[in-house]
């Protein structure tokens, strides 16, 4: 290049030459070199900073899972086969007020290997308590965990040798009522010291569906937002980029300026998200995840993990913000002049994910139909559902903007006021809508994870009365003891106490089953019949035609429960000749479900079973509760059933039918609750940042209308209508994206019944128009200090 | 200084009457007007007064306190000390409230650029005083419109502002200021960022209208032959006023 042509070369190129270390420097000086650049930086850095702990919590759950599983398994008995055991253990866990105590009950000689953290094994009635647990039961006010939890304090457990700080945990000697003996047969697990481990299960399908639903709720909005603050300034920043092109600057130059400005604030965003994740870490000690606490140094991800979110997070922020900080059209307009034909609204790629979108969830709904996709698989169980929430979310917030934009379009409002909104919206129409789209993906989301936490919440909400399930171990002529002493507790409506005790052993035939039941619970399931101590009653089969009840004698062989039932051979019955026949409603929308201990063919009441199975010496009763939706009914009725001793202990506090996802939900809806308002903070803080943006764009032409006279109070206004309108489109759009998801999510995961809590919406949609309200009201504020007389000399 | 005015634009024989009747009351008035910004003084003792029917024309170098006297004149801003009476009333007594409805009701206002609200269409835009004023949409649209026909600018009445050309805004701001019918037009600057052809044009409208209705304009400007469309010109300098140009 010869001296003439090196002069010629455009100033901005040849001042910072080809080396791409001067070329980054450049960049960085001009990036810095602009004050505003701050405030752009420090929103985007903030946005980032919530997203990143958002990512790395979420990859901090499997190896925290992982964590915690060895954690656990220093803690478990080694299992042993009958006969080799040097201790038999047997772990429980009950209610006490709203905390759950769990522990191990543990039979052995007092040479036995001591548990973790236990100097010695301990014998009946003798207790190694947590710390916390030991403070409760020494404690004058807690009776009743003494009640639950007899026996005496002989060692605290240290804390490193309980999962978590905080849980309420314990070793106690059993009773006796649940030893090995003849008369009661063998009920505790066989060991032969500690350290067993167990292997991480991981997490249900259901619970990773709701992670997944539960990250795009939060990436979605935080990816709008990051979006949206990099627009901030973006008036200023285009007429920048005009000039650097006029001096010669190349597109990858200017794209450059975007990308350190982006890449900085990512770098600084994981810094803070990375920081706050180690500060909430703090608080984990006291966290209790469904009764069992957590260990801080447990909780995080990996370090290779760790390290991609960062690298990720910096690199997809610098890549972002190089596209979004420079258009091709900003060269062709130098120092930013308006541009008389405005950006053409890109409809192409958002029809298409509609159409996607629509063409995906048809497939998969069709796939689930024909059975010829095998949804209980884990991977499609998990996958279908995310899928589906993520395109049906996504879509959401791509054909928002055009909602609006086309309601906008046919909106003829009469007031002035309306019509600068209108105009405001038809102007800014992606800014003021980006942030609005967050709102409606938590809204739909919360509406669509509905299925998921189904039944329970309705049974659990709409009706008066909660069922529970548990079970007693005890004899057959126990049955009615254990009825009078769990109907001492006031609240409980009714009482089913059963167990199989045998069932055909002819593989060529189905069944009969036979069951041992009270009476409560056949009338339970039939309010017409009579039964009376020492009737059998018969089932009908729902299909007798395809499914025939196989004609008597039968070969009944008792169910191995390892440990429950009495070994024996096959016994020949035939049903007496007075059995009577039982009609069972199975009716699927009644509130009391029969209980799963029906489904056998015969029940037989305790003085039947004992008549007819005279060898039959114990089992293990399955006990479901029906009682008051009160506060507190559960320790009731653990506390009526605390004379009958440990073999009382095994109450769930599942209520209705025993899903997984159950004993998370408290969690879900706290996590959906916070991450609502979480993003509609976001969302107000972008709507804040978007309005301040258009006013201080506007404040001369605002400032010179106040000047000729035009009230404060209509340009407040027209802000109100502005931020409303799109909320109110959007949130219509939003309340049928959830509910289309219910529905699909509800097919998909084979749920009925899924029951929206409309209310719960109407607050969401309620709060987000506070919120819009809120930052007019400080949209004024600022409206009148940007548009006082000095404003007028503005350009 | 040579008048540039041609005999076409000329105070008619009424207004003339009405700028030369020595015995009629002041349209508005500043008195010894005092204003700093923090210590900057931009108002030391300014004097102006505005007849009906009148155009006075104040010119000045840069800095020198003109668009300050006008926004004080207009009940903008108020001095720190003198008086301004519109029609007998003194505006600095006035509550902001009500002189914002003064501005409203009586005042009309031109500046040299991005007056026009960018959400609202140009006819929208016209028709904000009237709406303002209580007006029906329709009405108000129907009046704006020919307002816009007058100045030649009705092509423009669906557009935004930013989508038409510097001199076109200007006119679209020139009809807006004249549809309420207000008693003063002040104008800053109004042709400052439009070529001789459009600044001529601007003019000769705005000359057309307060001749044809009998408002009064305070013309800020530093261009001697837009100035030469007033009947008297005041120089300001270093936040005084001093008479120049008589319409005698």
């Amino acid at each position: 290049m010869t001296a003439t042509d090196q002069l010629a070369a455009p100033t901005a190129d040849r001042s910072t030459g080809s080396h791409p270390g001067r070329a980054l420097g450049w960049a960085f000086t001009m990036t810095f070199a602009d004050r505003a650049v701050w405030r752009r930086l420090l929103t985007m850095a903030v946005g980032i900073g919530i997203c990143s702990l958002a990512l790395l919590a979420l990859v901090s759950i499997p190896p925290t899972l992982d964590r915690m599983a060895v954690t656990t398994a220093a803690l478990l008995p080694i299992n042993a086969d009958p006969g080799t055991e040097t201790f038999s253990y047997h772990y429980v866990s009950f209610a006490a007020g709203d905390e759950t105590i769990t522990g191990a009950l543990l039979s052995g000689p007092p040479q036995a290997p001591p548990p973790p953290g236990a100097p010695r094994f301990p014998q009946r009635g003798e207790i190694y308590a947590s710390p916390r647990l030991a403070a409760l039961l020494a404690s004058p006010e807690d009776a009743d965990v003494r009640t639950l939890l007899p026996g005496r304090v002989i060692g605290v457990l240290p804390a490193d040798r309980i999962r978590g700080a905080d849980d309420l945990f314990f070793y106690r000697g059993a009773d006796g009522s649940l030893a090995p003996n003849p008369a009661t047969g063998v009920s505790m697990s066989p060991a032969s010291g500690w350290g067993g481990g167990a292997s991480n299960q991981g997490l249900d399908p259901e619970l990773w569906i709701l992670l997944a639903t539960g990250s795009v709720l939060l990436l979605v909005p935080l990816l709008l937002f990051v979006g949206l603050a990099s627009r901030l300034g973006s008036a200023r920043r285009e007429r920048r980029n005009g000039m650097l092109a006029l001096l010669g600057a190349g597109r990858g130059r200017i794209r450059l300026l975007g990308a350190v400005e982006s890449g900085a604030a990512g770098l600084l965003g994981v810094m803070l998200g990375s920081g706050a994740l180690l500060v909430l870490r703090q608080f984990i000690d006291h966290v209790r995840f469904s009764g069992v606490g957590l260990r801080s140094e447990d909780v995080g991800p990996t370090a290779a993990s760790g390290w991609w979110v960062s690298i990720g997070i910096v690199t997809i922020a610098a890549v972002t913000g190089s596209f979004v900080g420079y258009r091709p059209a900003d060269a062709s307009r130098p120092q930013g002049s308006t541009p008389l034909r405005r950006r053409p609204f890109r409809w192409w790629w958002r029809v298409l994910l509609l159409v996607v979108s629509a063409a995906t969830v048809w497939w998969m709904l069709e796939q689930s139909r024909s059975d010829r996709w095998d949804l209980q698989s884990e991977a499609a169980r998990v996958l279908a559902p995310c899928i589906t929430a993520l395109l049906v979310m996504l879509t959401l917030v791509a054909v928002s903007t055009p909602l609006v934009l086309m309601f906008c379009r046919l909106w003829r409002p009469a007031s002035s006021a309306g019509q600068l909104a209108r105009g405001r919206i038809l102007m800014d129409g992606t800014l003021t809508t980006r942030s609005v789209a967050a709102l409606a993906t938590v809204l739909a989301g919360s509406i669509a994870l509905f299925p998921l936490l189904g039944d329970s919440s309705a049974d659990g909400v709409n009706s008066p009365m909660i069922e529970t399930f548990g079970q007693v171990r005890g004899s057959v002529g126990e049955i009615p003891a254990i009825e009078s002493a769990a109907r001492q507790s006031d609240g409980l409506l009714n009482i089913e106490i059963g167990s199989s005790i045998g069932e055909d052993s002819n593989p060529d035939r189905h069944g009969p089953g036979l069951t041992v039941i009270n009476c409560s619970a056949v009338e339970q399931a039939d309010p017409t019949a009579d039964c009376q101590d020492g009737d059998i009653f018969q089932v009908p089969r729902a299909d007798p035609v395809n499914d025939p009840l196989p004609e008597p004698p039968y070969r009944i062989m008792q169910p191995d429960y390892g440990s429950a039932t009495a070994q024996g051979s096959a016994e020949s019955w035939s049903p007496p000749t007075d059995t009577k026949v039982l009609t069972v409603a199975r009716d699927p929308n009644r509130k009391v479900r029969p209980s799963q201990l029906l489904a056998d063919d015969y029940l037989l009441t305790p003085e039947a079973a004992a008549r007819e199975f005279p060898k039959l010496v114990t089992t293990r009763f399955y006990l479901t509760v029906y009682m008051h939706l009160r506060p507190g009914m559960m320790p009731r009725v653990q506390l009526a059933l605390a004379p009958l001793g440990d073999r009382a202990f095994d109450l769930f506090s599942y209520t209705s039918e025993t899903q997984s996802v159950t004993p998370f939900r408290p969690w879900i809806i706290g996590a959906l609750i916070a991450v609502g308002t979480l993003v509609l903070l976001i969302s107000a803080l972008a709507q804040t940042l978007t309005t301040l943006e258009q006013i201080r764009e506007r404040r001369r032409p605002y400032a010179l209308g106040r000047a000729a006279g035009l009230p404060l109070s209509l340009l407040s206004l027209s802000i109100g209508l502005s931020l409303v309108v799109p909320i109110l489109v959007t949130m219509v759009a939003a309340v049928g994206a959830g509910l289309l998801l219910n529905l699909v999510l509800g097919e998909l995961l084979q749920i009925g019944n899924a029951a929206i809590d409309w209310p719960l919406v109407g607050v969401g949609v309620g709060a987000a128009l506070l919120a819009a309200i809120l930052v007019a009201l400080g949209a004024t504020w600022s409206l009148q200090r940007s548009t006082r007389p000095a404003a007028m000399r503005t350009e | 200084m040579t008048s540039t005015r041609s005999a076409g634009d000329q105070p008619s024989e009424g207004r003339q009457a009405a700028v030369t009747n020595e015995g009629s009351s002041p349209l508005l008035s500043g008195r010894d007007l005092v204003l700093d910004f923090g210590a900057t003084p931009a108002l030391r003792g300014a004097d102006l007064v505005v007849m009906p029917g009148e155009i006075v024309a104040v010119m000045g170098a840069s800095g020198s306190g003109k668009s300050t006297l006008l926004h004080v004149l207009a009940g903008i801003i108020p001095p720190d000390s003198g008086t301004v009476t519109y029609r007998g009333t003194d505006v600095t007594m006035m509550h902001e409230r009500e002189r914002s409805a003064l501005r409203r009701n009586a005042f009309g206002f031109i500046f040299q650029f991005g007056q026009l609200l960018p959400e609202l269409t140009c006819v929208q835009n016209v028709a904000l005083p009237l709406r303002l004023g209580g007006i029906g949409r329709k009405a108000a649209e129907r009046v704006a419109l020919e307002e816009l026909a007058r100045l030649d600018v009705v092509d423009t009445a669906d557009v935004v502002p930013g989508r038409v050309s510097g001199g076109q805004a200007q006119r679209v701001a020139v009809a807006r200021a004249l549809i309420a019918r207000p008693s003063i037009i002040f104008a800053d600057e109004p042709t400052g960022a439009l070529d001789s052809l459009q600044t001529e044009k601007v003019m000769d409208l705005l000359a057309k209208a307060v001749r044809d209705t009998q408002f009064a304009m305070v013309l800020v400007t530093h261009e001697p032959r837009v100035a030469a469309y007033s009947d008297r010109e005041i120089l300001m300098r270093d936040g005084r006023t001093s008479e120049t140009r008589d319409p005698a």
